[in-house]
């Protein structure tokens, strides 16, 4: 791994949050963290306690993301895959049932500040929600997702084709950065 | 969600005069059936 270098502009990413049900996004399996409109910070929240989620106990010299941890705001370089076989990771979910009644969302995030860069996505300090997708046919929370995409003042998509056009990450930007 | 093998540390800086962003197509919602939930949710 190379040292920690700059890069100009906002990384983006895709990701899956949970409807609030109040016109709020949610991480989805940890936390929860709310996320605001505009600018977020991430916090660490590496071990899971009988009170919540907690601080990692090892240090974090650099501020969150750390290397050694699993801190920061995640996104992936591509769409999630979708797996059926019992081995799916959780976030291996179908993008057309985005909005659906499972109550997740997915769109793109920004991400800049400090940022770990892997091989399959990123993550980073600062995290932004930039645009989301709802399934063309899916009605289990169509009128939460428009509220929340209205409350972050960032577009929804119905066509997935479009939002990855229009918001995707750059290719040759991820190319050059996982190289 | 797994980044995978992480490869390089950077610190991203948000350009200070960025390109406009792009403008949202009007959704368009089809009456249709709802799409089949995810196995296991």
């Amino acid at each position: 791994m190379t040292a920690e270098e700059p890069v100009v502009g906002v990384l983006r990413g895709f990701r899956w949050w949970r409807l609030s049900g109040d016109g709020r996004l949610l991480s989805p399996w940890r936390g929860p963290v709310r996320w605001d409109p505009g600018e977020n910070e991430s916090s660490c929240l590496a071990r899971r306690g009988v009170f919540g989620w907690k601080m990692s106990r090892a240090p974090h010299p650099r501020g969150c993301p750390a290397t050694r941890c699993e801190c920061g705001f995640y996104a992936l370089h591509a769409l999630p895959s979708v797996n059926d076989e019992l081995d799916r990771a959780i976030w291996e979910i179908d993008s057309a049932t985005s909005g659906g009644r499972h109550g997740l969302v997915l769109g793109v995030v920004g991400g800049y500040g400090r940022t770990l860069v892997g091989t399959q996505g990123w993550r980073s300090r600062f995290g932004r929600v930039l645009a989301l997708y709802a399934g063309r046919f899916v009605v289990g929370q169509r009128r939460d997702v428009e509220d929340t995409a209205a409350s972050y003042e960032v577009p929804l998509y119905r066509d997935l084709d479009a939002m990855v056009a229009e918001w995707g990450p750059d290719r040759e930007t991820v190319e050059s950065l996982i190289a | 969600m797994d980044i995978g093998r992480i490869v390089r540390e950077v610190e991203v800086l948000p350009d200070a005069d960025p390109e406009p962003l792009p403008v949202a197509e009007p959704s368009v919602e089809p009456q249709s059936e709802p799409a089949t939930l995810p196995a296991g949710r």
